[in-house]
């Protein structure tokens, strides 16, 4: 009963945030680089994450993890892609700590992802991996939110090329960063998606409404 | 890796030892500024070091003047930093972007860790506070008109010496493609020879090519310095409508000629031009029509010009070309002058510091013994004049100052007796008159015609009963410092305010004026009149440097005042003490402060009552 009682009121307290402004919430943008596409084949090999109040990024703070996974070290694609060396293996983290630090992070905030889906993939293996719950309040897809901008505009996306981060990062005259490192990508995120709520120019835009968007 | 890279190259981070730089990384935020943010963000995060990592941003100053344009790598808000002061400073997004906040801890740790690091920002501070200054005075960067003459003449000069005939005068002209030639007698200037004079006083004269240039050479011509600034050469060139200035050395010996051509050379848009326009003017309708952009002209102008004094002087070649183009469409419609004649500016356009508000304070200094005819011409050209001023935005003289009243058109002698009259029996009308007819210049007419006359009018001032009443009259108006060094501000409908004209500027004129008088100096522009005092065993040179610092603050801080504004009801000359900036403020009362002590000075040295 208490415990039914408590998810209700947390059911409660979350419809009640999703009714702010979209400026009033906190974000975790994150970023994860891994040897492959299927979360239960390949490695998470990098994670990084940084909490934004807008218009403020907390970019100092953010974190960035390597993994090493013991002996089982698997690069898969050439390891410039993901801008790891040997060399940052040497500081790697231990997953179970990262995890619980990332789970703290997520927790009455909005996840911030560009294309969330592989990210939240690995998010939900490493869950149930580690016994880490990760609740955010409510996902946003950069990607998906420029998909969306284009359908809104009649606009007709010629190629998927367009929705990369940099050629999404271009459209918003934000600088051109270098690709592929998680925690680059990060802040990169962390950018376009701050970019992208402000052009909408609807500062009383609810989380509920933003979140439809993307 | 962002932000690292960028820092690596921003300097001073770019200095800082790796781990300083990674350590200022870790203490960083960064924001996405726009338009609707980038005010609260500069209120909420401050104080902190704001580097800008891309789009671009004004910072401009309270009063809304543009400071500096922020792009990717420019910083911001060190100057609250390291003084603590509030930042006053707004900024107006131009494209949105990104910019990294360095808190003030963080800053001050940085700031202690590495030397290279401060130095940078309190070198950077120094030449902050200047702009700061300028843009709230005079804005601007590059300004031609402080260049020197010798920036600008290019050739060797050409010359001659004066028994050289006209005909090889001409070959050597046409030799070398130039419009005018040097006449030189051993090492000195003693004449000038045009296109002009060879059209007009040989050609059209039947005159013989052997004749020598002496007969037909304009004999000792107006000639600058060559370490003048242009705007004294442009003066001179407007002021005697010549279009050739022969440019001398200390020793004045001829180093060079410079031509309007070359000023005009400088910029199109410069006065040059806007002055050869009013030239040109060849209808009172046009010379209305270029009048009416002088406001908006000068506006850029003194934006973009360091020194104010020059807009002052500007503003007087102005109205000088105007009031020449109208007399020369008189003289079209009525003929020449019948006698001779010198139309006198007074006041503020006679010391060359007019302003936009300024009205017109003229009159006509005429030949002895004029016939009725003659008179009525006069007359004619004053009325002309002084409605065509008045046409082109030059406001009428309430106290009827102007050529237009017969009172303001005299003979010499009429004139002289009138200054006899006032040194004489200096009543109080008298010294307010002296105040304004002491300030003359002519801006039409033959040179020597009027300083033969005004060389009488400068004895006549020297008259230790008359000073000594001038000096007790500058001391009847006490400047508005109140106990403590507080201002004494009037309670007008504007709000409080100080009017820095009478209680500034015109004190400061008439104190200069009191020791160029007693000096018999003919010249009317009060830094000419401080300059030339500068030997004077009465003011001494630091005291002498002083009221030309706190004029040249006064006419800056007026000019500025002025131009804010413009196009309101508002008091051209009177502001609230309360909206200037704090330097502002400070300087403000130290140009009061020198006054005071100035007016003291004069009462002791020149009043026999003793002040």
């Amino acid at each position: 009963m208490g415990q039914l009682l408590g998810r209700l009121a947390n059911w409660y307290q979350r419809r009640q945030q999703l009714q702010q402004s979209w400026l009033k919430q906190r974000y975790v943008a994150l970023d994860i680089e891994s040897a492959g596409l299927d979360p239960a084949r390949h490695q998470m090999l990098s994670i990084a994450w940084l909490s934004i109040n807008p218009p403020v990024m907390h970019t100092g703070s953010a974190q960035y993890h390597v993994f090493s996974h013991g002996q089982q070290l698997e690069l898969g694609q050439s390891p410039t892609i993901h801008g790891l060396t040997q060399q940052d293996f040497l500081h790697s983290s231990e997953p179970k700590q990262t995890f619980a630090m990332l789970s703290r992070a997520l927790t009455g905030a909005v996840l911030v992802c560009h294309h969330q889906g592989m990210d939240w993939r690995f998010l939900k293996y490493a869950e149930k991996q580690y016994g880490v719950p990760f609740k955010p309040l409510a996902i946003v897809d950069t990607l998906a939110f420029e998909k969306k901008r284009f359908d809104r505009r009649q606009q007709i996306l010629k190629d998927k090329g367009q929705l990369t981060l940099s050629a999404c990062r271009k459209r918003y005259n934000l600088p051109d960063y270098e690709a592929h490192h998680a925690l680059t990508d990060t802040l990169s995120c962390a950018e376009l998606f701050l970019a992208q709520a402000y052009s909408l120019q609807e500062p009383d835009l609810t989380l509920a409404q933003l979140s439809k968007l993307a | 890796m962002e932000p690292q890279n960028f820092l690596q190259d921003c300097p001073p981070f770019d200095e800082l030892q790796a781990e300083q730089r990674q350590w200022a990384v870790s203490q960083l935020q960064s924001v996405y500024m726009n338009e609707q943010n980038c005010n609260d963000i500069l209120k909420e995060m401050r104080p902190a070091l704001f580097i800008v990592r891309s789009g671009a941003f004004d910072l401009r100053g309270s009063d809304g003047r543009l400071i500096e344009r922020l792009e990717s790598g420019d910083l911001f808000g060190y100057p609250s930093l390291l003084t603590g002061r509030e930042i006053v400073n707004k900024l107006k997004t131009i494209e949105d972007g990104i910019v990294y906040v360095l808190p003030q801890s963080a800053f001050d740790r940085l700031r202690n860790a590495s030397k290279t690091f401060e130095q940078y920002f309190i070198r950077a501070h120094g030449q902050r506070l200047l702009t700061e200054r300028r843009s709230e005075h005079d804005g601007g960067s590059d300004d031609w008109t402080e260049q020197a003459v010798s920036e600008v003449i290019s050739k060797a000069p050409v010359s001659l010496t004066s028994d050289t005939n006209i005909g090889a005068a001409a070959k050597l002209m046409s030799e070398h493609s130039i419009s005018s030639v040097l006449i030189v007698d051993d090492g000195q200037l003693v004449g000038i020879l045009t296109d002009r004079d060879l059209r007009n006083r040989v050609i059209a004269a039947g005159l013989s090519y052997d004749v020598n240039v002496a007969a037909v050479m304009t004999q000792l011509p107006e000639s600058v310095e060559e370490t003048r600034p242009l705007l004294d050469a442009l003066t001179l060139m407007t002021a005697n409508n010549v279009h050739h200035l022969p440019v001398v050395n200390s020793n004045n010996e001829p180093v060079g000629m410079l031509t309007a051509t070359d000023l005009i050379r400088q910029q199109r848009s410069e006065p040059v031009y806007l002055i050869s326009a009013i030239r040109k003017a060849d209808s009172r309708a046009k010379l209305v029509e270029e009048a009416e952009k002088i406001p908006d002209y000068l506006q850029t102008f003194a934006n973009r010009v360091k020194r104010t004094t020059v807009v002052g002087r500007l503003m007087a070649s102005l109205t000088d070309g105007m009031t020449r183009q109208l007399i020369q469409l008189y003289e079209k419609d009525y003929g020449v002058a019948p006698a001779q004649y010198s139309w006198l500016a007074f006041g503020s356009q006679g010391r060359e510091d007019q302003t936009l508000s300024s009205d017109q304070d003229n009159g006509l200094l005429l030949a002895n013994g004029l016939t009725d005819k003659q008179q009525a011409w006069f007359k004619g050209l004053g009325e002309y004049v002084c409605e065509g001023l008045h046409e082109c935005g030059i406001p009428l003289c309430p106290g009827n100052i102007m050529a237009s009243n017969p009172d303001c058109r005299g003979t010499t002698d009429q004139w002289l007796e009138r200054f006899k009259g006032w040194t004489q029996s200096p009543t109080p009308k008298a010294l307010m008159y002296c105040q304004i007819f002491f300030d003359s210049r002519a801006v039409v007419g033959n040179g020597k015609f009027y300083q033969q006359y005004r060389d009488q009018v400068a004895k006549l001032a020297q008259n230790d009963m008359f000073l000594g009443n001038l000096a007790i009259l500058v001391n009847r108006i006490s400047v508005p410092l109140g106990l403590f060094n507080r201002f004494r501000t009037e309670d007008t409908d504007d709000g409080d305010t100080i009017d820095i004209k009478r209680y500034g500027i015109a004190l400061i004129n008439d104190i200069a004026r009191i020791y160029s008088l007693q000096a018999g100096l003919t010249t009317p522009n009060t830094p000419a009149r401080l300059k030339a005092l500068e030997s004077s065993k009465l003011l001494n040179r630091r005291d002498n440097q002083s009221l030309l610092e706190a004029w040249q603050f006064l006419t800056q801080l007026r000019l500025n005042h002025q131009l804010t504004v413009w196009g309101t009801d508002k008091p051209k000359n009177a502001l609230d003490p309360d909206e200037l900036s704090t330097l502002s403020r400070r300087q403000l009362k130290s140009a009061f402060k020198i006054i005071k002590e100035a007016q003291q000075g004069v009462g002791l040295k020149f009043s026999r009552q003793g002040y």
